[in-house]
């Protein structure tokens, strides 16, 4: 488990440190160091970001936030524009581990683990989140994760920041179930986004986690609520759509089939938490 | 019945000055300040890094082994295979002597009976030499088929696990019965066709770990002048000298420093051999500190246990059959088969003592998995949550309150069972009349305070929630009568303050607080008068150890007489001194005072007896061994909510209410009950053990294996009963173990009152619940 740790001070060291063969970025480390201590990755070198002042930052612009990449979670939970309009996102890191892990974790770890029970991540892909590489190249979230644990960052990039546009909600859902109350894997996550008037749905966003490869948005589903009518019906169809497309697996937490069933369960909450609009 | 003689110990004053506060605990500051209390905080000079190569087959002979390459590894100083240890049968069981557990293990073996079993012993100078040691050496296995699956180990034609011939104290190696026992009360089956109403059900509970925090940890060395001696975060330290002594041939010394929790897995001898094997074949100190994954895979967990069980009762309410057909999960060696199996029935059954007919039987069948030891409960657990659920579903179908129903069949004071004299641990137990029970209290003010009757007639179901409440009843003991010894000495010092030196093993519960607070009580001073000690087998007197409720029972009570002896001691030494009869003398506030209204320090005395009038210390040592065991009782409520579209479970409410005889300490005390409820709940919602088709465990680790999180548990209340034990030091009785005896049965009696399901298999899993929900919604 030997490697060297480096932390530079400015984004040029950062680049040239990490052009070093195995060398592996570090963030909270609430990934990271879990992965080294069980012989998953094994590092030559490990160079952090968090001394680097450029990369700590929080900008509230008219339409987007922005996020730099060594915000921890629990700075995020007190910058007060994200409450204000990113509800969603809050309730999802708000369920992260526990606070000695949102203390340390960040959202760009979260992206660049890229697992499909990434919390912080589900969010971003409700919200349409983009990706700011050091490359200066910006990719959507959805691009930029290709499958479990892989993104599309380039070797010797790392991430800058994060983008999320700003747009107005009617209703904001996210929900983790899992065995225990918290420092849990989930057994299925979900989150929806609803723009709606008198019920009538302008428009919506839904993605599931912990059911696939990556975290799922189910765009057909979506497409299929525009212009629909909340009530019983409209989850009953919902519900039977999302049972088709989740493909979740065998594992400790649960079995394949529970799982299925459960996100198409998930749904319904939609009758009660729908009403807001 | 004989009430034991405590002459002047016997008191029912309830008048107390030390006792029943809840005084702070005398390691408590050194604890949460991080000081180097714990084993691997001793610094011990050039020790050796000790590590243990362990087997990846379920069940193998060990063909050869090849350590060359690892020995030529700069830094390793030994690799020690069966071959270079003492082949002598030893059970790991820390119990009293002879142990009622078979002697199956040895250090090393031949022969290797589950995934984690110890293979060879690697000393290097360094933990990273000796990790780099354990993958040089080659293994040559003979594999062997597998017993995976516990309800088919005696099956014919499975594998033997114990063919060893020095096996001994093993029911039927052959047929892989570790264990076997059974008694019963009248013909079972007769007293059924007279009942109105039967139950039936089987019962299945699972094999937890401990979790304790501090991994299980050991160090060896020889002092300057040759003793060996161990420092180990045991709950024995005596029976591990004594079984180190029965293995090596060696005399030694055991040091236990503080314990970060134990819950019964360091009630056995784990690391002790490894590093003493070390030590006595290279002469150097020796290391070893198990890792979380070892902890989890190469210990201990709790018994699986299996239970079928029929209950009967007359229209009336009154039960007339208690019928326990057991099957308990021992893993791949004996440790506390017989006896956790038999608390299954000697700490259950006595509850209903107005039942007309019992039987309890079953086997303890070996497996090629971790072996099971004692864990907190030591069986009690296991059955309660059969018995007390299948009297739940009893007074259901009476049409009758289960508080009604349990409180109608359960022991009052003054009453007796024969099931005390039928079943001790591992042979007959002893005769007992009960002095102390306030079951009714605890029942009744319960419910009242959980306001059980207006909860029980909500409505269950609200949007998509429902909600249920259950209530458990639940027994224990207090010490192993007629077995279990404790010691305590005491000795003044000039300075007004005592040392008290016990055996008693404190691993977290405060038990070395509280014996200063007996000690106190007696001596008429304060705690803060008391340097405690404990344990060192060279220094303080033998105990039996931390294990069996025993510790504020037995060990309070050789405390209590000690302390008692030691009042008589101050007041003649003050007597020869202020030259007053002792009858005129009593003790106060650390001081003898005479009717005269002349009064001498505590340490006025013994300044003068060290230097100028009739020189001597004052010390004694007293002990004890029961004749009884008298049971705390307890009665719990639990209220739950189930999500009816996913089918999880939270636990709202739970409210124990505890008749522990006097608190010596409340908030330890509370403490606890809290942390049992709370270690139930996992037992009952989380915690679960995944072996893969190997028999390899997969949950290793806290992030596969949950146990509760502050999250998860939500309210949770404690109240203890008036009640007073007349046997025990100040009326105590015991409160370490009753506390995991309720959750499950309550939870799942909440469970069914909410939803109409009856679960029958730990843990219960959202995924469970969901799916016989679906399947009631499809018969409906
Ligand atoms: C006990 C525990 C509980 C947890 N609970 C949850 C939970 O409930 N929900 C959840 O979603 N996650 C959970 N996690 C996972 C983890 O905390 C989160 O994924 C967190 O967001 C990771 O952030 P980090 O800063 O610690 O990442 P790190 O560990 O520092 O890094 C994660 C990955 O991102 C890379 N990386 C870091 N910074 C950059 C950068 N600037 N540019 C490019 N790559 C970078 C690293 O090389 C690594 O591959 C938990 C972890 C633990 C240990």
């Amino acid at each position: 488990m030997d490697f060297v740790f480096m932390i530079p001070n400015t984004e040029e060291e950062l680049k040239t440190q990490l052009s070093e063969p195995g060398s592996f970025l570090m963030t909270g480390g609430t990934d990271l160091l879990v992965k080294v201590r069980i012989g998953k990755i094994k590092p030559k070198r490990v160079v952090s970001t968090i001394r680097i002042p450029t990369l700590h930052f929080l900008k509230d612009k008219i339409d987007e936030i922005v996020i730099g990449a060594t915000i921890t979670y629990s700075e995020l939970m007190d910058f007060k524009p994200l409450i204000k309009n990113f509800p969603l996102l809050y309730d999802a890191i708000y369920t992260v581990g526990s606070p000695q892990i949102r203390n340390r974790g960040t959202l760009v770890g979260n992206v660049v683990n890229a697992s499909p029970a990434g919390d912080g991540l589900l969010a971003l892909y409700l919200l349409n989140a983009k990706i700011e590489i050091s490359d200066g190249s910006v990719v959507p979230v959805e691009e930029f994760v290709t499958g479990p644990g892989q993104t599309a960052l380039p070797s010797g990039e790392y991430v800058r920041a994060i983008h999320i546009p700003k747009y107005d909600w009617s209703v904001h859902y996210f929900e983790k179930v899992g065995q225990r109350n918290s420092m849990t894997i989930s057994i299925a996550s979900v989150g929806w986004l609803i723009r709606c008037k008198n019920r009538i749905i302008d428009e919506f966003r839904i993605a599931y986690g912990s059911v696939a490869p990556t975290v799922l948005r189910l765009r057909d589903v979506e497409e299929f609520a525009k212009g629909k009518h909340i009530d019983e019906d409209f989850t009953h169809s919902i519900s039977k759509m999302v049972e088709e497309r989740v493909h979740p697996i065998d594992d400790v937490r649960g079995s394949a089939k529970y799982r299925k069933i459960l996100c198409a369960n998930l749904v319904y909450r939609m009758i009660e938490e729908g009403t807001k609009c | 019945m004989k009430v034991p003689d405590l002459g002047t110990t016997l008191t029912t004053s309830t008048k107390f000055k030390v006792v029943d506060t809840s005084v702070p605990k005398v390691d408590g500051y050194a604890l949460v300040k991080g000081k180097t209390v714990f084993t691997d905080d001793f610094n011990i000079p050039n020790a050796l890094v000790v590590k243990i190569l362990r087997s990846p087959h379920a069940h193998a002979i060990i063909r050869f082994v090849d350590a060359s390459e690892a020995l030529a590894l700069e830094g390793v100083v030994c690799v020690l295979t069966h071959k270079d240890v003492p082949r002598v049968a030893y059970t790991r069981a820390g119990q009293g002597y002879p142990e009622p557990s078979p002697y199956d293990t040895f250090v090393l073996d031949k022969k290797v009976r589950y995934v984690g079993d110890a293979v060879a012993i690697v000393a290097a100078e360094t933990e990273e030499i000796a990790n780099r040691a354990l993958k040089l050496i080659k293994v040559e296995y003979e594999v062997l088929p597998a017993v995976l699956d516990y309800e088919h180990a005696s099956d014919d034609g499975m594998p033997v696990i114990h063919d060893e011939p020095e096996i001994s104290g093993a029911y039927d190696p052959s047929r892989n019965i570790a264990s076997h026992y059974e008694m019963h009360i009248e013909d079972v089956d007769k007293e059924l066709a007279k009942c109105d109403v039967v139950v039936e059900g089987t019962y299945y509970t699972p094999n937890p770990s401990h979790a304790m925090m501090e991994p299980h940890t050991a160090i060896s060395y020889f002092d300057p002048n040759g003793r060996l001696t161990i420092i180990s975060s045991t709950q024995v330290p005596y029976h591990v000298r004594r079984i180190i002594r029965h293995i090596f041939g060696v005399e030694s010394r055991v040091i236990k420093p503080r314990i970060g929790g134990g819950f019964g897995g360091k009630q056995a001898i784990h690391v002790e051999a490894y590093v003493t094997a070390v030590t006595l074949k290279t002469g150097r100190p020796a290391r070893c500190v198990y890792t979380r994954e070892e902890t989890m895979t190469a210990t201990n967990t709790r018994h699986a246990m299996r239970f079928k069980v029929r209950v009967g009762a007359s229209k009336d309410g009154k039960l007339r059959v208690i019928d326990m057909d057991g099957l308990s999960n021992t893993g791949a060696y004996g440790e506390h088969a017989l006896t956790t199996f038999m608390v299954a029935g000697s700490k259950t059954l006595p509850l209903y003592n107005k039942v007309k007919a019992v039987r309890f039987k079953g086997d303890v069948v070996y497996t090629n998995i971790e072996p099971a030891g004692a864990f907190r409960g030591y069986g009690a657990p296991q059955s309660m949550f059969a018995l007390d659920s299948a009297l739940d579903e009893l007074a259901y179908k009476l049409g009758m309150d289960p508080i009604d129903f349990k409180l109608k069949n359960s022991i009052r004071e003054g009453e007796t069972s024969p099931v005390f004299r039928m079943m001790g641990e591992g042979r007959e137990g002893v005769e007992q009349i009960i002095q102390s029970c306030k079951i009714e209290e605890c029942a009744l003010a319960g419910a009242k305070l959980f306001n059980w009757y207006e909860k029980k007639k909500r409505p269950k179901v609200k949007g998509t929630k429902a909600r249920g409440c259950g209530v458990a009843f639940a027994m224990q003991g207090s010490s192993i009568p007629a077995i279990d010894m404790g010691g305590a000495t005491i000795k003044m010092n000039d300075d007004g303050t005592f040392n008290l030196m016990i055996g008693a093993t404190d691993l977290g519960t405060g038990s070395d607080t509280i014996l200063a607070q007996i000690a106190a009580e007696a001596l008429h001073t304060t705690t803060d008068k008391f340097i405690v000690y404990s344990s060192d087998t060279d220094v303080t007197p033998f105990d039996k150890g931390a294990y069996a409720s025993s510790t504020t029972y037995v060990s309070g009570n050789a405390t209590k007489r000690a302390a008692e002896r030691m009042a008589q001691e101050i007041l003649k030494a003050a007597s020869e001194i202020m030259d007053k009869p002792i009858e005129e003398l009593h003790l106060e506030d650390g001081k003898v005072i005479s009717e005269s209204g002349h009064s001498i320090t505590y340490s006025e005395i013994q300044t003068k007896l060290f230097y100028s009038f009739k020189q001597r210390q004052l010390e004694v040592t007293e002990s004890f061994v029961s004749e009884v065991s008298p049971p705390p009782y307890m009665v719990s409520f639990a209220e739950v909510e189930i999500d009816l579209e996913t089918g999880k479970v939270d636990v709202l409410n739970f409210l124990s209410y505890v008749d522990c005889g006097t608190p010596i300490n409340p908030k330890l005390a509370r403490g606890q009950v809290e942390g049992a409820t709370v270690q139930g709940i996992g037992m009952v919602l989380y915690e679960e053990h995944v072996f893969d088709k190997n028999g390899r465990m997969v949950t290793n680790d806290f992030f596969t294996y949950k146990i509760p999180s502050r999250k998860d548990v939500k309210n949770i209340k404690v109240e203890f009963a008036k009640s007073y034990e007349p046997t025990g030091p100040f009326g105590a009785k015991s409160v370490s173990e009753i506390g995991l005896d309720t959750p499950a049965p309550a939870i799942a009696n909440a469970i069914f009152d909410a939803v109409g399901i009856r679960v029958k298999k730990l843990p219960i899993k959202s995924e469970d619940i969901f799916f016989a929900l679906k399947n009631m919604a499809k018969s409906l």
